[in-house]
């Protein structure tokens, strides 16, 4: 029996993981959407695009700073393309036009859904 | 190349452990759901180790829980006779009274070469002399011979049993080294093997192998010297 409640202890420990890798990304995904709301916002605002490409800045860093937890529990390609257009975002903001701001946003929308359904499972 | 090396020894550290606390089985004496743990594992252990963008964590998450769950299983299976039977199957006769029971051989898939090369490794080289032979949860042949077929024993004969006596050798010395516990085994004396030592004009370091059972019949292999 011994044997037995190891096997649930660790159990436990790796339902907590899986529940804690969860949590983590979706709080991070809820924040990262709202920063992209908030650039979306300012963007059609017709805001100055010096402040826009500080937005997208702080996007890229509050990013890169989530990404190193992340990085433990999701594959890393699927982690490097969020971080690859993150990185894009504020030299994208320089254009006259924001179109292909608004397409990498879009980009990183549909990568972070990607990775929040491989997270969850749908069959 | 670091992470490689690191990922590498966490996992076969899993592994080892993981295997721990399933048991101890030899390979061919796995039961179905034990082996198909046992592919599951070193499949997956290989994945995190050959690509460095899987996260260890996804390697160490499906180890853990197939070997959790196969632990589970087997205490389920343990407790539970419909359990075990659901898990491991039954054992299935092959063979009664001489005669081969196809229906049953069919639905085992099991070929009549199988059957007499299992037959053969069980030293049967007859059928007709063969009173049961059960395939077993693992896949392997048990045989029961018919009496004239089965080998003399001595409760046959009626020999009188010799007891404690009968308990096998052990290694006292390996490679010059004394295993501790072994003296006490054979219930000798430290003292008894200096003097046998000694008789034999050799030195402890220069003995290769030393057996002794507790009638302190012993055997000595001395160590083959360097040329």
């Amino acid at each position: 029996m011994k044997r037995f409640y190891t096997a649930i202890v660790i159990m436990a420990f790796i339902l907590g993981v899986c529940s804690y890798s969860l949590i983590l990304f979706r709080t991070t995904k809820t924040q990262m959407v709202q920063k992209l709301d908030a650039i979306q916002t300012a963007v059609a605002a017709q805001t100055d695009s010096g402040e826009v490409q500080a937005m997208c800045a702080e996007y890229a860093e509050l990013w890169n700073e989530k990404e190193k937890h992340l990085i433990r529990f999701i594959r890393h390609p699927q982690l490097d393309d969020i971080t690859a257009q993150s990185a894009e975002l504020q030299y994208l903001a320089m254009d006259d036009g924001y179109s292909h701001l608004l397409a990498a946003i879009a980009r990183i929308r549909i990568n972070l859904d990607r990775v929040g359904g491989a997270e969850v499972f749908f069959g | 190349m670091f992470t490689i090396f690191i990922k590498t020894i966490i996992l076969y550290a899993l592994i080892v452990f993981g295997l721990r606390i399933m048991g101890k089985r030899q390979l061919g004496e796995l039961q179905p759901s034990e082996f198909v743990v046992t592919i599951l594992v070193s499949n997956i252990a290989t994945l995190p180790i050959e690509d460095v963008d899987i996260p260890l964590l996804a390697g160490i998450l499906p180890i853990l829980t197939l070997v959790c769950f196969e632990v589970m299983m087997s205490t389920l299976s343990l407790k539970s006779r419909r359990a075990r039977k659901i898990i491991s199957g039954s054992p299935k006769i092959v063979i009664r009274d001489g005669a081969i029971d196809q229906k049953q051989l069919k639905e085992l898939r099991f070929s009549i070469d199988d059957l007499m090369e299992e037959l053969r490794q069980n030293s049967v080289f007859d059928i007709t002399d063969v009173a049961f032979a059960v395939v077993e949860t693992t896949g392997k042949l048990s045989v029961y011979q018919k009496f004239e077929a089965r080998n003399v024993t001595s409760k046959m004969l009626n020999l009188p049993s010799a007891g404690e006596e009968t308990a096998p050798p052990m290694v006292v010395i390996s490679d010059g080294v004394l295993i501790p516990g072994s003296l006490e085994y054979c219930n000798l004396r430290p003292e008894w093997l200096q003097k046998t030592l000694k008789e034999k004009n050799l030195a402890q370091k220069e003995v290769f192998l030393m057996t002794c059972n507790r009638q302190a019949d012993f055997h000595l292999v001395k160590k083959e010297r360097r040329a």
